[in-house]
């Protein structure tokens, strides 16, 4: 990832100014942003004006070209929340903690996307929406997983506590996402074996549609990533100030206690905490 | 027209729906923070 945090003032301004960024965006993200909406654009066009239908799928082969990169575009999400999670545990990195968090939410919203055009595909294909078959019951479990870390990580809770609790339950996302994988070898399912493969056999141009498919969903994947890094930087930042406020004002209203009492106007008394007066 | 047509259009407008809406979100939300946060906090290039 090329995001950058850089501390005080030795961080470059991106907007030419001493103020600062005043958004998530950078030179970097621009780019990677006008290639996604020139990509997406153009597999919107491969997808539906220039490749054929499927022999076997029909139209409905046009789905895939979304549906298997953001599938594979979730798994690097779980693989980045565990890799971060692990990083976190073992050298307590909050830059690792907030690629964990990022990937985790871009994996929910991908595996979501998995999901709902799977189910779109399996209606004119098989038949049916759903079914509980080793694939879509592994992929349903891994969507509850990644809705459980982001629970917990959004649990009150002071950071390293709500970090080490979120890094624990990140380490589970990747083994999950290898039963995902391997789920259609392992046991006899409905869904088809992998998309992509050494023999597989497809038409060049929807071969095609599929990896520039792959590369676009990429290139998009990593502009999200930089963008919720840094919101969740912020996220952050704005807990810290609170807190700091928080202890600033405790303090200050100690040291008012203290001089009240100094200046011969008797204990500070605590309030009742039913009450609110002053307690006996 | 083939059958499979409204269950390709549907994918593709949930899709574009959902990464459109997530990615506005994001940048709206980080615009929002960046705004709560000192400018040497928020430096990256």
């Amino acid at each position: 990832m090329t995001t950058q945090i850089a501390k005080g003032s030795q961080g470059r301004p991106a907007d030419g100014d001493d103020a600062g960024p005043t958004s998530t965006g950078s030179t970097t993200t621009r780019v990677l942003g006008i290639l996604t909406l020139l990509g997406f654009g153009m597999l919107f066009a491969l997808a539906f004006f220039i490749t054929p239908a499927d022999a076997n799928q029909g139209d409905a082969v046009r789905i895939i070209y979304v549906h298997v990169p953001s599938a594979t575009f979730a798994y690097t999400g779980c693989f980045l929340t565990t890799l971060g999670s692990a990083i976190y545990l073992w050298k307590k990195s909050q830059w690792w903690e907030l690629v964990a968090y990022a990937g985790a939410e871009i994996a929910a919203l991908f595996t979501a996307v998995t999901l709902v055009t799977g189910m779109l595909w399996g209606r004119p294909t098989w038949g049916v929406y759903w079914v509980w078959d080793a694939r879509l019951t592994s992929t349903a479990m891994l969507m509850l997983l990644l809705l459980g870390y982001l629970a917990v990580r959004r649990l009150p809770a002071d950071y390293s506590v709500r970090a080490k609790r979120a890094a624990i339950v990140g380490l589970l996302l990747f083994p999950n996402v290898i039963i995902v994988r391997q789920s259609v070898t392992w046991w006899r399912t409905l869904h088809q074996t992998a998309t992509i493969g050494l023999h597989t056999k497809m038409n060049g141009l929807m071969l095609f549609s599929l990896f520039f498919g792959f590369v676009v969903v990429g290139v998009f994947f990593t502009w999200l990533l930089i963008h919720r890094f840094r919101v969740a930087w912020l996220e952050e930042q704005v807990l810290d100030q609170g807190l700091d406020a928080a202890i600033a004002e405790r303090r200050a209203e100690g040291s008012a206690a203290t001089s009240g009492g100094a200046s011969g106007a008797g204990p500070v008394v605590p309030p009742n905490l039913a009450t609110g007066e002053a307690s006996p | 027209m083939s059958g499979s047509w409204p269950y390709v259009i549907a994918a593709w407008i949930i899709v574009i729906g959902a990464f459109l809406t997530y990615a506005v979100v994001t940048i709206l939300r980080g615009r929002s923070l960046s705004k709560q946060v000192p400018p040497e906090r928020r430096r990256w290039s």
